[in-house]
């Protein structure tokens, strides 16, 4: 891939990820406040949201996107300030699968709530 | 009334200058006094009257001194300067430290070795490529016509006289001595501009990659030390735009602004106007 396609999605991936935090944060840590959403944090609730399809399919691509923003970014420091700096392919290559590998766990321990959550409501 | 009266200048400036010769193990900084001759005596002129009168071992590299050659690069208490552009009334305490440009090799005193800058220059092709205009660059015969606001596009990029402040001043090459620089990178966005370059596929090449134009972390170091008030921080910018554009193929699509190619002038016209005599015949055969 291009360097500056990469860069490109690295700060697509950036956008997307502001938005899912965001949302993130209003769904599970805001509704901390007394008295506002509260219900969205009981267990039941929460189990039933980890077996939602498209729940699932948000934290996959919350997933991706931080898992790409972070390591190319790591990469970018790598390369940049280490004494890695002339091995730019090898430090793509570790980092690379270091992704795949950590996305493919993400991408089993989503897949695996059965969805819908049996003995819910 | 506001009072026209100027402050008067010391008579005297103690300068101290960095002092490294190869084979020294540590460098050092001398003390000098020397005596303010004119009003607007410059750091240079300093430097020349140290060398001329006091140490004729100093090593400083200068030479139009009216800011256009671009040597004398090197910073007066910690500023990057063009020392033959900056008066000692700028210092009013009577006090300045001269040391050489960061981020280079000091090959003596405040000389810096500039290669791996003119190497990165280099690089880019920093001049019009024109695969299809070849013979007309070679052995031009007429002048390629370019608009006013075509001009400006590249203007102010084309005002570099490629001093090497802004490496100096750039944090990024501090930390990555690899980063290409913004003074090369900003002539890729100079020549890139120009409607009559043809060349800037290759250009974009060179710098679309690791240690090349996304090392540039925007910090505006490089412009804001620039004497001749480039701006290749905003150089750098248009070309990350470029480079970002021309990766997606976005300048494939038909509905993308397409470059513009600077057309040829028209032949001159022959006609002699009627009084005018011809010219005499030619006395040496043409090369
Ligand atoms: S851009 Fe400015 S600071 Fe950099 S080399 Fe050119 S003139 Fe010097
Ligand atoms: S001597 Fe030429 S720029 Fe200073």
């Amino acid at each position: 891939m291009r360097e500056g396609v990469a860069w490109a999605l690295h700060l697509f991936a950036g956008v997307i990820l502001f938005f899912l935090l965001l949302f993130h944060v209003t769904q599970m840590h805001v509704a901390l406040f007394p008295g506002w959403g509260e219900a969205a944090l009981e267990w039941t609730n929460v189990l039933a949201r980890a077996g939602a399809r498209g729940w699932k399919i948000l934290y996959l691509l919350f997933l991706a996107a931080a898992l790409y923003h972070g390591f190319f970014g790591l990469r970018n420091v790598l390369i940049e300030i280490s004494f890695l700096r002339r091995r730019v392919n090898e430090v793509t290559i570790v980092l690379s699968a270091l992704g795949v590998i950590l996305f493919a766990y993400g991408f089993y321990t989503t897949l695996a709530t059965p969805s819908p959550m049996p003995g819910l409501p | 009334m506001a009072s026209t009266k100027q402050k008067a200048l010391p008579e005297t400036y103690t300068v101290e200058v960095f002092r490294f010769a190869p084979g020294e193990k540590k460098p050092r900084y001398d003390r000098f006094e020397v005596p303010v001759q004119h009003p607007g005596m410059t750091v240079l002129e300093a430097l020349l009257y140290i060398k001329e009168n006091l140490d004729p071992t100093l090593a400083v590299r200068y030479s139009c001194r009216m800011a256009v050659c671009g040597s004398c690069g090197m910073y007066v208490n910690g500023k990057g300067v063009l020392a033959c552009h900056t008066r000692l009334a700028e210092f009013p305490s009577g006090k300045i430290r001269v040391s050489p440009m960061p981020n280079y090799p000091v090959v003596k005193d405040l000389m810096t070795d500039m290669s791996e800058f003119f190497t990165h220059h280099r690089e880019v092709k920093p001049y019009i490529i024109n695969p299809e205009m070849r013979a007309e660059i070679e052995r031009p015969t007429r002048e390629f016509l370019q608009t006013p606001e075509e001009v400006e596009e590249y203007l102010q990029f084309s005002y570099c006289i490629k001093c090497g402040l802004c490496v100096s001043a750039c944090p990024t090459v501090a930390s990555d001595p690899d980063f290409l620089g913004p003074q090369a990178l900003m002539t890729v966005t100079r020549y890139n501009r120009d409607t009559r370059d043809g060349g800037w596929t290759y250009r974009l090449e060179v710098v679309d990659r690791p240690h090349g134009v996304w090392n540039c972390h925007f910090a505006g170091a490089c412009t804001e030390v620039c004497p001749k008030g480039v701006d290749p921080a905003l150089a750098i910018q248009f070309l990350k735009r470029e480079a970002v554009v021309h990766g997606l193929g976005l300048d494939r699509l038909p509905f993308w602004p397409k470059r513009k190619q600077a057309p040829l002038a028209p032949p001159p016209k022959p006609a002699r106007r009627k009084g005018i005599p011809a010219p005499p015949p030619r006395t040496v055969p043409e090369s």
